[in-house]
């Protein structure tokens, strides 16, 4: 077999090789970034849902109506940032757990 | 002639989008005063479930060492799923493993029967979405203060912050921590409702401009085109849903695995 025959049947085989491969990994990678997409999506809005519904309830409780409900509305808007944040530092670590940034040594 | 045909047709298809949603009851039941009656979307979640059953049961019956096709399926749910759990958590998070392939299956399944015109979609109704989500956020929990004791609170007070910002943290930590069964379950529902509106809409603009006569009947197959395009949009969403909240489980689950990394 010469050098140029060699030479053509791997090219051959590394295209096979892309073709059956890199694709489906190129389709994955489209999923994760729908699925991060959707993600994002919802978890800036709940934050400041729920903390609405905590301050809310608190107003009920202690009757401060309406400063609860006011003061923990904007502590959801921090809560719905910092979702979004964890969520775009990467699916892994976005746990609501990990700890605030520059807060790693214990 | 026709044009009454054609507006019959839209009385029964497309006057109501949200019609689909609608529940009725299959059978009457009362329980201590609360209706607990059997309704169509739980005869579509026993569908679904026992659907899954029977497929994963044949499929997995064999034990074949050169799959078959249905087998391959099988497989290739259980890696998918695997994969995701081993990624997420390590190897260790692999006890949660059954937990996470019934909800991705569960979930899927529903999903992908909802895409059949005229079927019920279950996960489209937010109690349902917030059932399973809260059943994620109990096993966490419970699994979290099992596992790791009182530990567990480090969660709502990240170490390494100045003690007065507290008072600031905490909070956002607690709304952080809360926020999760909601945003799953509002993702899926507010996704599965929202395609499947709009997929009656579209289709409602076939009839709507067919009926309309003249110059506007040349739409009508753009407004076709433009249905078929969101049926297939509608099954990557159907997927992806079920995906996401697979994946979040497992995200969710890591905290109770290994709290504060």
């Amino acid at each position: 077999m010469s050098n140029d025959d060699l030479k053509k049947q791997i090219e051959e085989a590394r295209a096979a090789y892309t073709k059956t491969y890199e694709r489906p990994l190129k389709q994955e990678g489209q999923a994760k970034g729908m699925a991060l997409g959707f993600r994002l999506a919802t978890e800036f809005v709940v934050g400041p849902l729920v903390g609405a519904a905590i301050g809310w309830g608190l107003d009920l409780v202690f009757q401060t109506k309406p400063w609860m409900m006011i003061i923990w509305l904007m502590f959801g808007f921090a809560a719905g940032v910092l979702n979004v944040l964890r969520a775009v530092k990467g699916l892994q670590d976005s746990t609501g757990n990990g700890p605030v940034e520059g807060a790693e040594e214990e | 002639m026709m044009l009454e045909s054609i507006n019959s047709m839209i009385n029964q298809v497309a006057n109501d989008p949200i019609h689909q949603f609608v529940l009725t009851k299959i059978a009457d039941f009362q329980i201590g005063g609360y209706d607990v009656s059997f309704t169509n979307s739980a005869a579509y979640m026993v569908f679904g479930v026992v659907l899954a059953i029977i497929l994963l049961g044949i499929a997995s019956s064999k034990g074949a060492i050169i799959p078959s096709r249905g087998q391959s399926v099988a497989e290739i749910a259980y890696g998918f799923v695997a994969g995701m759990v081993r990624d997420m958590m390590g190897e260790d998070g692999m006890k949660f493993f059954p937990l996470v392939f019934s909800l991705f299956i569960f979930i899927f399944f529903a999903n992908m029967i909802g895409m059949f015109p005229y079927a019920f979609t279950t996960t489209s109704h937010i109690i349902v979405n917030m059932a399973l989500a809260l059943l994620v956020m109990a096993v966490v929990i419970g699994y979290g203060i099992w596992k790791n004791g009182f530990k567990f609170f480090k969660v709502f007070v990240p170490s390494g912050v100045p003690p007065v910002l507290y008072l600031l943290v905490t909070p956002i930590e607690i709304i952080s921590f809360a926020s999760r069964p909601l945003s799953l379950s509002v993702r899926l529902f507010a996704n599965m409702l929202a395609g499947h509106i709009m997929l009656k809409v579209f289709a409602g603009f076939v009839a709507t401009l067919l009926a309309a006569g003249g110059a506007l009947v040349v739409l009508a197959p753009v407004a076709l085109a433009g249905t078929v395009a969101v049926v297939a949009l509608e099954f990557l969403v159907a997927f992806l849903q079920a995906y996401v909240f697979a994946i979040l489980t497992c995200v969710y689950l890591n905290d109770a695995l290994h709290p504060g990394h």
